[in-house]
């Protein structure tokens, strides 16, 4: 019988939940990287082995992991996100941010 | 870093999303990232806006009839759709009514919270918006509302049935000031008719003196016969239903605040 591994993101770390097909009986595996925010852990569809992870913390800012195993092991992948700038606004979303909250979309929601 | 979407075909191609509003695009596992800057150059740029959680891009998704097709959403831009692999964009926001902004119908602007689409029926998408529950049946060139009979139609969260393309969850929230759910009653709710007809589902989760809320990223389903449903809450719990959402068991009570869920059915 198939199971499932549900892929749990919190405030301070990820979790991996796993059960078999009846989803009766979970196990709860310990925190992964305790501590850390996970925003997203998603897997690939074709390789469900391969997940990758969104992990970050206010003090060392983004992290990436990548596990090739389901979540038993991790291998720290790249952070550089370099945006392109475009010559109308100098450094993009920056001067968007300037201009303040004109959606006015509710109190903190974050993520 | 908000979201990551696998690519459909290769474990080593994934996208990202990320605060501020920028879409990124790995082809070798993650390890280094080009951005599609087309969609941050669009000529609507200037006057996207921050929601309260940022000016995130929070939600991608790739048709699987095409993988060049794909879809994003940004609080509070709103929603974009590429149908050439990220080269260029369109807002894809007909239909859609924001009263907090200058003009209600504007192109972008738009707190766009989570998009959901089921892979069937890939021109048919589900918004939960900052306000109003919407649909689109021709990849997002226009919006109906589908709030219904929901008693708030303010909410995070939405998803869609395994093998249900018309069948769809969500979980309201009582108001953009005060997120939590009505009355203290934490319930699903389920529109096995594509929107309009809600009916809650409130078995096996607290009917009294529940305060949490379920952010946008934290639901989802997995694919086995009897489809099973999962969310998770900011108060640390993680609910499943493995009969469509008829009835709800918490398996796990006592974690952090739940960003997100990813379901594998393995």
């Amino acid at each position: 019988m198939s199971g499932v591994r549900v892929l749990v993101g919190t405030r301070k770390g990820a979790f991996i939940l796993t059960s078999d097909g009846t989803r009766q009986d979970w196990q709860v595996s310990a925190p992964q990287f305790g501590g850390w925010q996970f925003y997203h852990l998603k897997g690939s569809p074709v390789d469900a082995n391969r997940i990758y992870a969104s992990q970050s913390n206010d003090w060392f800012g983004q992290t990436m992991q990548r596990s090739s195993d389901g979540g038993k092991t991790w291998e720290t992948v790249g952070n550089k996100f370099s945006t392109t700038a475009f010559p109308a606004r100098t450094s993009g979303t920056t001067a968007r941010r300037t201009r303040g909250n004109s959606s006015a979309c509710g109190i903190s929601s974050r993520p | 870093m908000w979201h990551l979407e696998p690519s459909l075909t290769d474990p080593d191609t994934v996208y990202a999303g990320v605060e501020d509003a920028a879409l990124f695009k790995s082809t070798d596992g993650g390890v280094s990232w080009s951005e599609l800057s087309a969609l941050r150059g669009h000529s609507t740029g200037s006057k996207w806006a921050p929601g309260a959680g940022g000016l995130c891009l929070h939600t991608i998704l790739i048709d699987p009839e095409n993988q060049d097709r794909l879809y994003v959403a940004i609080s509070a831009a709103g929603a974009f759709r590429s149908d050439d692999g990220g080269t260029t964009w369109k807002p894809i926001t007909k239909g859609l009514h924001s009263k907090y902004l200058p003009d209600p119908t504007a192109e972008v602007g738009h707190c766009v919270h989570r998009i959901a689409m089921h892979p069937s029926r890939p021109q048919t998408l589900f918004m939960q918006k900052h306000w109003d529950v919407m649909r689109s049946d021709d990849r997002g060139e226009s919006w109906q509302k589908i709030s219904g009979n929901l008693p708030t139609d303010f909410g995070f969260v939405i998803d869609v049935h395994a093998h249900e393309p018309e069948t769809i969850f969500i979980v309201p929230i009582k108001s953009d000031s005060e997120h939590y759910p009505l009355d203290g009653k934490l319930q699903v709710f389920r529109s096995r008719t594509g929107g309009n007809e809600w009916q809650p589902m409130t078995k096996g989760l607290p009917q009294k003196d529940c305060y949490v809320n379920v952010l946008r990223e934290a639901m989802d389903v997995d694919s086995l016969d009897k489809c099973g449903v999962y969310f998770g809450t900011t108060g640390g719990q993680v609910y499943a239903s493995t009969d469509g959402g008829e009835s709800w068991n918490a398996i796990v009570r006592d974690l952090p605040p739940v960003v997100s869920i990813e379901v594998q059915t393995i």
